[in-house]
């Protein structure tokens, strides 16, 4: 191989990857001064975990001629792990059942079971390590958080699967047909739809048929995440990396919140397992699988395809610059990669471009040149430094609640507790990515893997730094999980080999107790029942809560028009399961002043649902906060009740109901 | 292609073990996913099965046989059984990734057999299992040609050595940690049937409504909030009851009068009736009241009692009340 070029020539010297370490430390000590100039907690977690992984680094390389064996703790007690996987399983299992859902003891419970997951890889020695054991406790662990999830919410969990399943695979049972969905921008991009109505008819019921589908199909995905890190890693340290993807709160929540996004994911793992492989052979049927993979994530998901199109064009543009440089005698197989992969780069974006204009949106648009024109305004109009409205939009409508929650010390430290796991993947993906740099040899696989992790994390987090938000960065996080958890493992490993002994037993205990236990208590993870209840509002609905929007709809149909308003975000499922075209409702004086008819229900006095205040401007509240009293308690006319639900209206005769 | 300090090293590299042909064995689960594929799109033609044994025969084969048998098409060489410590990318994918590929293509393959299915309006059942079972025999047929194709030794086969060693899932420890771990497991499957078998009873919760009827529909509409003196005035009050046992209802109808200040300042009984629901059972009650001589605001409540209904009934012991605010005109208005 002849490099050149002079960044390239200082990244091969044999202290490249220090001299990035020390560069990194100090960015990373300078990026802490932007938390001056804004309340945003990723601010202060991301120079962190880049200056801790840094630190580390530099510690482990400046160690590493003294490296040891790896330090497991020889302990019978690590013998007795899985069992506690089991019973902590077992309790999980009772406890979703006894409370009929999810509650903070089994968001514990399951960060409980990831512990005990990450201690066995992490603690137990060589020889008392049996891979597939742990894997298998992986998969039925996997199995049962998410059908524990799924099964104990009544309906679902989410904003928007609300439309997909109830609607959209529902008309398309009804019809026979993708006719079903016509006029949706899906209608261009209908295997999830088409999946769902399958399976909705094989099980007899769309809920059902989800769930045992796509639900399981995103509960086992996690073996891919294994078999992709496998190819560059010992089993101990690919099962680490299928554990760190398995309990990431993003990867949970389109686990539980089931829509095209989660089945995009899916597939995008597939084709990292394929692009992958095909870097070691070359062959035609790895080239295949990534295009196969390719066109069904074009024919799933919009936000989806934007992903597989940054990583396939990353990959056929490291793979012909790769090649250029590369010396004759290895040139062939390269050659057949770059040409490979531009072709299915090509190829695809091809068929992405006419499948996007061809594509409906909103009944009178076309999808590509609309998401062009929102892009154009985007960057000419909102796009500004540290525009930091939420740097977590397109979250599948489950964004949180205006912060007026728990104050104080637990109110200032939940933000942090929230994002430490993802802190902590940070930090290890920044290590392995350094191990990456380098210790590995094959260019284009390293140069992919960092480019690809480089480039999603600059969208998710970059272009929100400056408030672009078209691409939706909320969706990108799961899907950004994949790589990091597999460069992660990269750099754990390389730590567990070569760190001092007391450094490396602080970074397993932080790891094995922080990063399952804070991911799966996080706002992503818990969307049906939040463990921090006071902070993020609850994206799940009570049976009665739903049967209110059922029973309205059948004595009081979308068609009459009634201008109703409730809280968000209850509206939702007004608006995508009962068909009514819902305004926000302002509320003065504890009551609606702007909707005849008002929804008050139990949890807006208990939880962080958001209600607007009437003013100018309009200010959305927390309505555990700003309610003192049921919104009904004024209005002349209930019309509706149960136990949690009330429905009230100020028109005379229930003419607005 | 890397150094011992690469991470992939930390265990001994060994020799890849020789592959052994599998015998007979290489059409052993061809046979297998043909033969429960069958039997699976069989059982669920027929729609008599009970609903969990669909559940259990159903997963595989929306989410595995399809994608199982493309893979297998796809993949004819025998898949290599690689040591925890060792590396060997360059190999065909080990038996687990070919599981894992098989579930993530089962869902493209079933999206693209309903996109066929679609321009005649034939997304239903017979010609789904119909389709699916075409496409994994289809794949299982040219799996099994290609691996015929091969020579023996790297032809994939499953020997029965192999599904012993699947087997083999214990804990590398002393006997008293396995039985431990085969206890937990054991809880596990005990607690999980449980919850599956004796479902929670979920929320109980009653819901009550006021309604008019017109020509046998029930809507919530046209309530008698405007009214004259004198005259008796009809509206319907719908009950649910999602109480998960039955409930006896008493429906009190009240016309109150009001002060300068809100409060109730007379209040007179004008209907009531008893039903009696089973859970998740419907009524729909016709309540009625005559319309006092004075005009003026009045309102109107009915106060819903489960099981039991005290002597003086009041908004504040029932258990829920729906209300309206009745404007009483005169017979001149």
């Amino acid at each position: 191989m002849s490099y050149q070029g002079s960044i390239t020539n200082l990244l091969r010297k044999d202290n490249a990857d220090i001299i990035l370490a020390r560069i990194g430390l100090v960015a990373c000590v300078l990026l802490l001064g932007l938390r001056l100039l804004a309340e945003q907690v990723l601010l202060v977690v991301i120079p962190l975990a880049g200056g801790g992984a840094c630190a580390l680094y530099l510690v482990t390389r400046r160690k590493e001629a003294q490296r040891h064996e790896f330090v497991a703790l020889r302990t019978t007690l690590l013998g007795y792990l899985p069992t506690a996987v089991f019973l902590t399983l077992a309790a999980l299992v009772l406890s979703i059942h006894l409370s009929g859902g999810r509650t903070i003891i089994s968001h514990v419970l399951t960060g409980l079971i990831g512990v005990f997951l990450l201690a066995q890889v992490l603690l137990t020695e060589d020889k008392k390590l049996n891979p597939r054991l742990v894997i298998a406790q992986l998969l039925i662990a996997s199995i049962v958080i998410r059908f524990g999830a799924l099964f104990g919410t009544p309906g679902f969990t989410g904003v928007d699967i609300w439309t997909h399943v109830p609607d959209y695979i529902v008309s398309i049972v009804d019809m026979g047909s993708v006719t079903g969905i016509a006029g949706d921008k899906y209608v261009m991009a209908p295997i999830y739809h088409l999946y769902g109505a399958v399976a909705a008819i094989i099980f007899d019921s769309p809920r059902a048929g989800m769930f045992l589908s796509l639900g399981t199909i995103l509960a086992l995905s996690i073996l891919l995440v294994y078999s992709t890190a496998r190819l560059l890693l010992s089993a101990r340290w690919a099962i680490l990396a299928a554990i760190l993807f398995a309990f990431s709160s993003e990867v949970l929540q389109w686990s539980i919140h089931l829509i095209p996004t989660s089945m995009g994911l899916v597939f995008f793992l597939g084709l990292l397992f394929a692009l992958t492989k095909l870097y070691y052979t070359p062959e035609l049927r790895w080239f295949g699988l990534v295009f196969l993979f390719s066109l069904a994530v074009v024919f799933t998901h919009q936000v989806s395809t934007a992903v597989i199109l940054l990583a396939l064009g990353l990959a056929a543009g490291i793979a012909v610059a790769v090649m250029l440089r590369t010396d004759e005698a290895l040139v062939r197989g390269r050659r057949r990669i770059a040409a490979g992969l531009s072709a299915t780069f090509g190829l695809t974006t091809g068929i992405t471009l006419v499948s996007w204009a061809n594509t409906p949106f909103s009944g009178e648009f076309i999808f590509l040149w609309r998401m062009l024109d929102v892009l154009e305004r985007q960057i000419l109009g909102e796009v500004g430094f540290l525009n930091l409205a939420s740097a977590n939009g397109g979250g599948g409508g489950a964004g949180g609640a205006p912060s007026e929650g728990q104050t104080g010390f637990l109110g200032e430290l939940v933000p942090f507790i929230e994002w430490f796991g993802f802190g902590l993947l940070l930090a290890i993906t920044i290590v392995g990515a350094m191990v990456l740099l380098h210790y590995f040899d094959m260019p284009e696989l390293k140069l992919t893997y960092l480019a690809l992790f480089g480039a999603m994390f600059v969208v998710v987090y970059g272009l929100s730094l400056f408030g672009l938000r078209t691409f939706m960065p909320g969706r990108w996080l799961a899907f950004m999980h994949a790589p990091m958890a597999i460069i992660g493992a990269v750099g754990l490993a390389y730590v567990a080999k070569n760190a001092p002994r007391q450094i490396l037993l602080i970074v397993v205990i932080i790891l094995c107790l922080g990063y399952p236990l804070t991911m799966m208590t996080a706002e992503k993870a818990t969307l049906d029942a939040p463990a921090f209840e006071d902070e993020y509002p609850r994206f799940s609905h009570t049976e009665s809560e739903i049967k209110a929007v059922e029973t309205l709809s059948t004595y009081r149909p979308p068609e009459t028009e009634p201008v109703i308003g409730t809280d968000h975000p209850y509206r939702t499922l007004y608006e995508r399961y009962g068909g009514y075209t819902i305004p926000d409702m302002e509320v003065e004086d504890g009551q609606s002043v702007n909707t005849p008819t008002t929804v008050a229900r139990e949890y807006q006095l208990q939880g962080p649902a958001t209600v607007h205040q009437h003013g100018d401007p309009v200010v959305p509240r927390q309505s555990n906060a700003y309610l003192t009293d049921s919104l009904c308690a004024d209005v002349p006319h209930h019309i509706y009740t149960s136990d949690t639900v009330t429905i009230c209206t100020t028109a005379e005769g229930g003419a607005e109901i | 292609m890397s150094s011992s300090r690469i991470p992939n090293a930390d265990g001994a590299h060994k020799q890849p073990q020789s592959l052994q042909p599998a015998g007979n064995g290489w059409l052993v689960d061809l046979l297998v996913i043909a033969i429960l594929t069958v039997c699976t799109a069989g059982l669920l033609w027929v729609e008599i099965l009970p609903q969990y044994v669909v559940w259990i025969i159903g997963v595989p084969f929306v989410v595995f046989y399809p994608g199982y048998a493309m893979i297998a098409a796809l993949l004819p060489e025998k898949a290599p059984k690689l040591q925890s410590g060792e590396v060997e990318p360059s190999r065909p994918p080990t038996r687990l990734s070919r599981v894992a590929l098989a579930i993530v293509i089962s869902p493209a393959l079933l999206g693209v057999l309903a996109i066929v299915l679609s321009p005649w309006n034939a997304i239903e059942l017979q010609p789904l299992l119909m389709g699916i079972t075409a496409i994994t025999l289809a794949g299982l047929v040219i799996a099994a040609v290609r691996r015929l194709f091969l020579p023996p030794h790297i032809r994939e086969g499953i020997t029965l050595a192999e599904v012993k060693s699947w087997m083999q899932l214990s804990v590398p420890m002393s006997s008293r940690q396995n039985i431990s771990l085969g206890l937990a497991v054991l809880l596990l499957i005990g607690v999980s049937t449980g919850a599956v078998m004796i479902p929670g009873d979920g929320e109980a919760y009653t819901e009550a409504y006021l309604l008019s009827e017109t020509d046998g529909e029930y809507l919530t509409a046209n309530l008698p909030t405007n009214v004259t003196v004198g005259e008796t005035e009809e509206f319907h009050v719908g009950v649910e009851n999602h109480e998960n046992e039955q409930v006896t209802y008493e429906l009190v109808t009240v016309f109150q009068q009001l002060d300068d200040e809100d409060e109730i300042s007379a209040q007179e009984v004008q209907d009531s009736v008893s039903v009696t629901l089973a859970d998740e059972e419907q009524a729909f009650e016709e309540q009625s009241f005559i319309v006092p001589d004075t005009a003026g605001e009045y309102r109107l409540q009915v106060f819903i009692f489960e099981n039991e209904l005290p002597d003086e009934p009041t908004a504040d012991d029932a258990d829920h009340v729906l209300q309206l605010e009745v404007t009483v005109a005169s017979d001149e208005d």
